[in-house]
């Protein structure tokens, strides 16, 4: 029978193997510190990385909406809830007429029916191909050339058919692109051009959707996506368009609205910060009395140890060893069980919270990852440094005969 | 001896969770009489499979032969791949992205079975070692 050299390395691992129970309390402790690291890291990354998205997709510096409908507005956008509202179509062009603003681009919401496309009902959002800069620069997949009569261009959660159509009021229509995913309602939202809007507007009447006395989709709109000119500041812009519109509308700063959105995300963000100090601080202190009660309880063994031949190095390298062994494993049993849990029910995550959500890249996740890790895996070795100087500072004569 | 307890309840409360879980826990779509989802049948076909999953369990506790042990874990090994099996492909669940059944039941039904397998495929290959 081959016998095993008694390594720092083995010597450890047979001492954590002797002592089971306290050896799984100190890798749990360890795995509830890299649990909140982790999974925390992953989530406030991926609320900071939907605020980012949802900030990008908006591209408008002010958004024109009908008056009373700006909640409406921020529901469409962030949560893709399938909601309509309309206003006169004079509307766009009393906006145009402002020198402040540079672009202004309509757009026109419907909704489709609940049992076609997609399960639910989903926003359908016209726009203006030639006015728009807010839909055509995320298409990240093209499966046509341009943007067709007919044709509909899908949020990254919108899911076809086998024939690449999406069914609106009883009929087919081609998917043209595909736009980037951006954890918000933009992803359940599907858009197309204005003549496009027109067929659905008309079967959607057939089919029983109510729009209120006057609105039709030649003279109305649901909102105007402004972008200011150079040189003019915002509220020069909102001065001009309040004026023009004799503030019959309701005008939506689309930076204020994600200062909303992020100013509460704030709060969350600040609060995750704290609990995953709180915990790294408090596993260092449990970490640090636990081995050093231990330490103090295996005071003859180490002694012995040193009887046998084992140098003062030797000894305190064995307890960080110990140490590092129960903190890399905690560290990796608390990721796993993170990684279990925030990335398959990540849509589920940003759904309850209601604010956009986007997981992290792989190069992000990875030096989350890292950085949990190492937070995790050294808390054990700092925690034990102390017991392992005393340890191998005592007098191997003094400690075998304590107690005499 | 006391492993086949272990492996016997963890069966037990996988098995539960799935046969329940998707009526309870991690509920699957509201039922809709006129026009019922394919996540409710899905729901109605895990509640099948994971009370079999629980009494495969039950049965670990029960049964002191070590080849019979292993092959209830190799059953459960192969009820386990069924789990997901039934939300991913068989079955399926509702279309949109953000409805419950997928945001919610398909995940923890991936995780459940994905434990149900490695649970009773280390158990299967402990008891391959045993000798009675």
């Amino acid at each position: 029978m081959q016998e095993k050299a008694l390594s720092t390395h083995r010597l450890s691992l047979l001492n954590l193997q002797r002592k089971p129970f306290r050896t799984w309390a100190l890798i749990a402790v360890v795995a509830v510190l890299s649990f909140v690291l982790f999974g925390g890291s992953v989530m406030t990354m991926s609320m900071e990385n939907g605020i980012a998205g949802l900030e990008d997709r908006l591209g408008a510096d002010i958004v024109v909406v009908p008056e009373g409908y700006d909640q409406d507005f921020e529901g469409v956008m962030i949560q893709g809830e399938p909601l309509y509202f309309f206003m006169d179509k004079a509307v766009l062009e009393q906006v145009r007429s402002c020198e402040a603003v540079e672009v202004a681009s309509p757009q026109f919401y419907l909704a489709s029916l609940n049992a076609e496309c997609c399960g639910s009902s989903v926003p359908i959002i016209g726009f203006e191909p030639e006015t728009d800069f807010t839909v055509q620069p995320w298409i990240v997949e093209q499966y046509s050339k341009g943007l067709k009569h007919g044709e509909i261009i899908v949020g990254d959660d919108i899911i076809a058919e086998e024939d690449g159509t999406v069914l609106f009021f009883g009929k087919n229509y081609k998917i043209a692109s595909r736009l980037q995913r951006t954890g918000s309602g933009v992803d359940v939202s599907c858009y197309a051009t204005m003549d496009t809007i027109a067929d659905l507007y008309v079967d959607a009447k057939e089919k029983g959707a109510y729009f209120m006395e006057g609105v039709t989709y030649e003279n109305s709109i649901s909102s105007v996506m402004v972008k200011v000119k150079e040189g003019y500041t915002l509220n020069q812009a909102l001065v001009q368009i309040r004026k023009a519109t004799e503030g019959k509308v309701e005008i939506v700063q689309t930076q204020s609205m994600i200062n909303s959105v992020g100013g509460s995300l704030g709060g969350v963000l600040s609060y995750l910060y704290v609990i995953a100090g709180v915990f790294w601080v408090l596993a260092l202190i449990l970490l640090t009395i636990v081995f050093s009660v231990t330490a103090n309880e295996r005071k003859k063994e180490f002694a012995l140890f040193r009887i046998l031949g084992a140098t003062r190095k030797r000894l305190s390298s064995l307890i960080l060893t110990e140490a590092f062994y129960i903190s890399l494993g905690g560290a990796l049993l608390g990721i796993g069980l993170a990684a279990m849990i925030v990335f398959p029910f990540s849509t589920y995550i940003g759904d309850q919270m209601g604010i956009p959500y986007l997981l992290p890249d792989m190069g992000q996740i990875l030096l989350i990852l890292l950085g949990s890790l190492v937070l995790s895996a050294i808390v054990g070795p700092l925690a034990s440094a102390h017991s392992a100087h005393k340890i191998s500072q005592a007098e191997t004569y003094h400690t075998m005969r304590e107690g005499e | 001896m006391k492993n086949k307890y272990v492996v016997g309840a963890l069966l037990l409360v996988l098995g539960l969770l799935i046969a329940f879980g998707p009526q309870s826990i991690f509920p699957v779509c509201e039922f809709n009489p006129e026009k019922p989802m394919k996540c409710n049948w899905m729901g109605k076909a895990e509640l099948g499979v994971g009370l079999v999953i629980a009494v495969i369990g039950v049965l670990q506790m029960v049964m002191d032969h070590a080849k019979v042990r292993q092959g209830l874990s190799m059953a459960a090994v192969l009820l386990g791949v069924l789990v997901p099996l039934l939300p991913l492909k068989l079955i399926g669940v509702c279309m949109n992205v953000h409805m419950r059944c997928v945001t919610l039941t398909r995940p923890a039904l991936i995780m459940l079975g994905v434990l149900t397998v490695l649970v009773g495929g280390l158990s299967a290959f402990a008891l391959n070692k045993v000798e009675k």
